[in-house]
């Protein structure tokens, strides 16, 4: 029961420590290849947040302002959970440590930005006025739309389009280990709870033990899959090339366009927790190394997850945003490609 | 008609502006939408101005014309020579060679540096930042140029009546220095064009996207490199006796998409160069001013030249004392932007705003175009403009 506890708080704060890093890393590895020195890597994550805080509280023009600002606090708290599910801990509450259930609050999170976008409306499109309205014109058999609702639109699209790669390439694991269970997921490549009991929360003897992993990333369709996952990965956190969602074009920042102050800084911390929630299923599900109690195991599951937000802005320097002309066929063929690991991992398991 | 009936035929408005992170300056758009694909568009102009033809009428006129400068920020050096034409075409001054080589070297400078303000602005709006920054980077060497032959970056003052200032005279070291990095900017500008054209991801987006006809490019008189993108073969450089002894080529494309537009201007960079380079290795000698002239009472003198963004206009009349009477400027981008009113249709909400973007508007130079004669309003046809044309490059 005390290590289950220990778990519930200190996997969130690893996870919360460790998000911190990410938007710095994120920012640090784009200005290089810009040729420009960027930021420390604690200003864009940590001290950004923080400053965040202590800014003027604003009010924002949301019908239901209080629902609109608690909606990354409820983020937030999705996604540890999310992470929760993936620990030893939690394995065995009520089934909770199984694929569908991680899978079943990603998708929450992705409602979760249509919900943000449909409380918002912000002074920088309808509100806006020109002279012809200040003056009285008025703009018949039209409806005007805020940038945030196109932005929701768009993230209705990428919930029913954009989400296939990620969530096939999260059932191949499931198809080799035969099980959704992530227990039997992690055993399969050949993590063993007893890693971490009864070893205590400090042992370095285990740490020799990651390297008789057998991940299913070193696996023909894990490698696949692993791929898929990545783009995936950037389509649900609505990074280049597939903000669309958060246009800076069009719809600018999107959905968060409204959230200020301290709701701007809760805005940030739920992305960090996103970005190494994401990170850390793959870890998880494809090297077979979660989250757990054990301290030095901890350590390099997070050091791990820099790996993908770091490949991420590497891919984002390089690429304009698409639109939905290149997301359908991008989508489409990742899915397809998703498909062929599920293919061949049901054939390696016949 | 009923509720029901008013709400299935209304279209759906996406209001971009006033003010938004992707337009530099304030204007409106109001796309018109079904789902993402825009089905008509509507700019409006004019949100402020600056109101400088009349700040400037009653100075001096060579107080008055360094105003002129301040019409634009990026393309200010061809509005101080565009006024400046036109009052030494009224007043009959006579240019030195020298002088007029400096100005085309100023003035092609200027269109490299204006280029690649475009092709950030444009990576910007495609979401690319890399290649918008590496475009900055390149720009700064431009930069840097200006300020070798000007002492200035922005606001260069290189143009005065009868020639150009004697601190812009361009010495032994300074055009051994000018040749140097010129060659290297060449080079980097040929390899940020390639890598431009060589990205299937960019190309994607551009490619197809914002298509402006031949025939609507004519009817909407689109002007500069987006008229020539849409295989307008119009530049007033050919025209113009300070460019008769170079030799350069007109970039005509045909397709007329976004793309064209890109590559229009990526290509306009290199003869550019080209028209600079041979500026410098033919630079006659001899004095860079004319200042043996009599300011005095000059009936309306007008100018046309080809500006980074197409063609500008400057009229001015002086009174006997030699003070600015009636000073007029128009610029590019009015046409520009009504073309792509047209050229967006079609597109993709996102891609829209690219397309605006693609003919490079800039509203600073811009917001002054009403043309009022005896207190109504009057419409200029074309058969005026082609007149006004041949008059100014008379």
């Amino acid at each position: 029961m005390i290590e289950f506890i220990v778990a519930t708080i200190l996997i969130p704060l690893a996870a919360l420590l460790t998000g911190f890093l990410i938007p710095g890393l994120e920012r640090k590895v784009q200005a290089r290849i810009q040729q420009r020195i960027g930021p420390p890597i604690l200003t864009p994550g940590f001290w950004a947040v923080l400053k965040f805080i202590y800014k003027e509280k604003i009010k924002p023009n949301s019908p239901m302002p209080r629902l609109f600002h608690s909606l990354p606090i409820i983020g937030i708290f999705i996604m540890f959970f999310a992470v929760l599910f993936t620990t030893p801990e939690w394995w065995n509450v009520n089934t909770l440590g199984t694929v569908v259930a991680v899978v079943g609050l990603l998708k929450i999170i992705e409602f979760l930005f249509m919900a943000i976008g449909s409380f918002s409306r912000s002074i920088l499109s309808v509100s806006m006025p020109y002279a012809d309205q200040i003056k009285g014109a008025v703009m018949k058999g039209d409806y005007r739309r805020f940038f945030e609702q196109q932005s929701v639109v768009r993230a209705f699209k990428m919930i029913t389009v954009g989400s296939f790669p990620l969530y096939i390439a999260m059932f191949v694991p499931v198809v080799l280990a035969k099980s959704i269970d992530i227990a039997d997921i992690v055993k399969f490549q050949g993590f063993d709870p007893s890693f971490v009991f009864p070893g205590g929360i400090i042992d370095l003897m285990y740490l020799d033990k990651i390297m008789s992993l057998k991940p299913i990333l070193f696996t023909f369709p894990g490698l696949i899959a692993a791929f898929v996952y990545f783009i995936g990965y950037l389509m649900v956190l609505n990074e280049y090339p597939f903000s669309i969602e958060k246009a800076k074009s069009d719809v600018i920042e999107g959905p968060s366009l409204e959230y200020a102050s301290w709701a701007r800084g809760a805005y940030y911390l739920m992305r960090e927790s996103i970005l190494f929630v994401l990170s850390s299923i793959f870890i998880t599900m494809f090297i077979g190394l979660p989250p757990t109690l054990n301290l030095p195991l901890l350590v390099v599951h997070c050091i791990l997850c820099l790996i993908m937000p770091i490949l991420f802005s590497i891919v984002s320097a390089f690429a304009p945003i698409f639109t939905f002309k290149q997301v359908y066929p991008v989508s489409m063929g990742f899915t397809a490609i998703g498909l062929l690991a599920m293919v061949v991992s049901l054939i390696a398991v016949v | 008609m009923g509720e029901k009936d008013r709400k299935e035929t209304a279209e759906v408005e996406i209001p971009v502006g006033l003010l938004h992170p992707a337009m530099l300056e304030p204007f409106r758009v109001r796309f018109f939408v079904e789902d993402e694909l825009i089905t008509d568009c509507e700019i409006t102009l004019d949100p402020y101005h600056k109101g400088i033809e009349r700040i400037m009428e009653g100075m001096p006129v060579e107080k008055g014309l360094i105003i002129t400068e301040r019409i634009c920020g990026i393309c200010s050096h061809i509005h101080l020579w565009n006024g400046t034409r036109a009052v030494e075409r009224g007043l009959k001054i006579k240019v030195p060679e020298r002088a007029d080589s400096i100005r085309v070297i100023m003035a092609e400078l200027e269109r490299l540096h204006s280029h690649l303000i475009f092709l950030a602005h444009a990576m910007e709006v495609l979401g690319h930042e890399t290649m918008c920054m590496r475009a900055f980077t390149l720009r700064e060497d431009i930069m840097d140029l200006l300020y070798i032959i000007s002492g200035n970056r922005v606001h260069y003052a290189v143009p005065i009546l009868g020639g150009v200032r004697p601190r812009c005279d361009i010495d032994e070291y300074r055009l051994e220095e000018l040749k140097t990095r010129l060659s290297k900017l060449k080079l980097k500008i040929g390899d940020y064009a390639n890598r431009v054209i060589n990205d299937s991801m960019i190309m994607s987006r551009v490619k197809g996207t914002g298509v402006l006809t031949k025939e609507e490019a004519i009817k909407y008189a689109t002007p500069g490199p987006t008229g020539r993108a849409s295989g307008l073969d119009v530049d007033l450089r050919k025209k113009m006796k300070e460019y008769k002894n170079y030799d350069f080529d007109v970039i005509v494309l045909d397709d007329g998409d976004v793309k064209d537009r890109v590559v229009a201007r990526a290509l306009e960079s290199i003869e550019a160069v080209k028209i600079i380079e041979q500026a410098l290795e033919h630079l006659p000698p001899g004095p860079v001013s004319n200042r043996s002239f009599d300011v005095g009472e000059m009936k309306s003198s007008i100018s046309y030249i080809e500006a980074p963004r197409g063609e500008i206009y400057d009229s001015c009349s002086l009174d006997e004392t030699g003070r600015i009477r009636n000073y007029q400027n128009r610029t590019p981008t009015l046409t520009a932007m009504a073309s792509m009113e047209i050229a967006c249709i079609g597109d993709q909400l996102t891609d829209g705003m690219l397309t605006v973007a693609s003919c490079d508007p800039c509203l600073a130079c811009t917001n002054r175009a009403i043309v009022v004669e005896n207190g109504k309003e009057r419409i200029i046809t074309q058969d005026d403009v082609k007149s006004l044309i041949r008059r100014g490059l008379r």
